[in-house]
């Protein structure tokens, strides 16, 4: 995919980056030229995301971060800013997206099991909006969050997930209106994306009769089919969007999708 | 004839406002109520108010942030009128301490008491509910949001993301219990209540609220609690997983 500099000279946190969609999109920012700091609580996937991008001649930084552990989150941020100056924008992409954490029918669901997915999801990412909007401020700024067409739905069995992922849409909206004064916008993104969680999903059985169908009968690719909507929504062109919901899932919300 | 003849309903925060209008109207469409609520006074007076109409009534103190205390008060209310048919989970921790906050400067410990005065415990009383419900083949939940939520107003985070997870519980639980005969769907109310007449006050709303072309806020007895009738009652057997906005219009074409 030819990168055409839509990010040139911007700084980017991209939280849960070691792998899958996070990956996927450290890597399309740093080719669009963006300085992209990578935080994963992984560290061997880390390292390995941090070298395919600097071997294909970006700048890129690794640093291990688990969002769960809630007091991680903004020595983490700072931590980027010192490194590249500033943040201007910040994806939060981190989620604990093991099936045993994600998934739960409401009968049986726990609390502990809402609380885990609450904490690691809008909890943790209010919390690096919070610790990046210092910077954010400065010369205007971009927060994506990853919602979910399992929220967006409600599917079957994804209980903790889906509320968890619906939560964060109401964060980005709230966060839009408040943010707009300081030329930061505010989005959410829900992708659908062949990734080594979304198979582990698909192969658990636990979708089954729930999945949404593309139109184009594929799962999007993360790199080349999902990632170019984050580079758009983090850009300039995007100035003038904030608060809305994207579903990168090949038309498979058409008609529900907002 | 009521509506709700011979069927048991089960009201979180009943002692007041919404709760308490809604749990009158059942009781005057023939539903013996089980009225929750953490206040013992309000609570008291809301359950005479519906006996001295004639109608069934148990009040039970419960204070759905004592996660522990949910299951066992509903279960209680259970012993007493032998089922649950109907759960309306109405209880929200609606201080202003907990319920406002900006992005910048909303508290974890904000979030985490909206969440678990709201969703999560829910989400623990419609488990609670469910053996009745099943056993019956038939059954009514109905989840109270927010266009604080669906629309995310400013100034009310925590609030808006506690709605909104709610909102989405709603919609998972619909497909999942559909083959039990349990419909569950969302109202969002705009109504005028001591709560609200409290937040708008305080000033922190702004003009967020919207201006309702019915030109006024709803009446809980009159204009809020039948919505919740209707869903409660046999006419609504084919609806479930939505929202109903009962808001005077407030969202059209934003509500959903």
């Amino acid at each position: 995919m030819p990168a055409s500099g839509k990010l040139q000279g911007k700084v980017a946190v991209v939280t849960g980056a070691g792998q899958g969609m996070g990956r996927a999109i450290a890597r399309r920012f740093a080719a669009e030229g963006a300085a992209v700091a990578l935080l994963s609580r992984s560290p061997a996937p880390l390292a390995e995301a941090v070298s395919l991008i600097e071997s294909d001649g970006g700048k890129a930084i690794g640093i291990r971060c688990d969002v769960s552990e809630l007091d991680t989150i903004k020595p983490a941020i700072d931590e980027a800013a010192v490194r590249f100056g500033t943040v201007d924008i910040l994806v939060n992409n981190a989620h604990d997206t093991s099936q045993a954490a994600m998934t739960g029918g409401v009968e049986k669901l726990t609390i502990a099991q809402m609380e885990a997915q609450f904490r690691c999801g809008p909890i943790a990412s209010m919390l690096a909006m919070q610790a990046a909007l210092p910077y954010l401020k400065r010369r205007g700024g971009r927060v994506i969050n990853l919602g979910s067409g399992v929220g967006v739905h409600g599917l079957a069995r994804f209980t903790p997930y889906a509320m968890a992922k619906e939560a964060n849409r109401a964060l980005t909206r709230v966060a839009a209106r408040e943010w707009a004064e300081f030329g930061i916008t505010v989005n959410t993104i829900c992708p659908v994306a062949d990734t080594p969680g979304a198979r582990a999903t698909l192969e658990s059985g636990v979708l089954d009769e729930n999945l949404a169908p593309s139109p184009f009968g594929r799962m999007g690719d993360a790199e080349t089919d999902v990632a170019p909507l984050f580079v758009f929504i983090a850009s300039d062109d995007a100035r003038y969007m904030t608060g809305y919901t994207f579903m990168a899932d090949g038309g498979g919300s058409i008609d529900t999708g907002r | 004839m009521g509506l709700l003849d011979g069927k048991v309903a089960l009201v979180t925060g009943a002692g007041r406002g919404i709760g308490r209008a809604t749990a009158r109207l059942f009781a005057r469409e023939g539903a013996a109520v089980a009225l929750l609520s953490r206040s013992p006074a309000p609570l008291d007076e809301a359950v005479n108010l519906i006996k001295a109409e004639g109608g069934r009534a148990v009040g039970i103190q419960c204070d759905v942030l004592q996660l522990d205390a949910v299951g066992p008060a509903i279960n209680k209310a259970a012993e007493a009128f032998g089922t649950i048919d109907i759960l309306v989970n109405n209880a929200h921790d609606m201080s202003m301490a907990q319920k406002v906050g900006q992005v910048a400067t909303a508290t974890v410990a904000q979030l985490e008491n909206q969440f678990r005065s709201g969703p999560i415990a829910s989400v623990v009383a419609l488990q609670t509910c469910l053996p009745y419900m099943k056993r019956a083949g038939w059954g009514r939940v109905i989840n109270v949001a927010s266009g604080v939520g669906v629309r995310g107003i400013a100034n009310f985070l925590p609030y808006a993301m506690a709605k909104e997870a709610l909102r989405s519980a709603t919609r998972v639980a619909a497909r999942e219990l559909a083959p039990f005969g349990v419909t569950v769907n969302a109202v969002c109310p705009a109504a005028d209540t001591e709560t609200s007449r409290e937040t708008i006050a305080s000033g922190v709303l702004g003009n967020a609220a919207g201006a309702s072309p019915a030109r006024r806020m709803g009446q809980p007895d009159e204009d809020i609690a039948p919505i919740l009738l209707f869903l409660a009652g046999p006419e609504s057997h084919y609806i479930t997983g939505y929202t109903y906005m009962a808001d005077g219009g407030s969202n059209i074409d934003a509500a959903r």
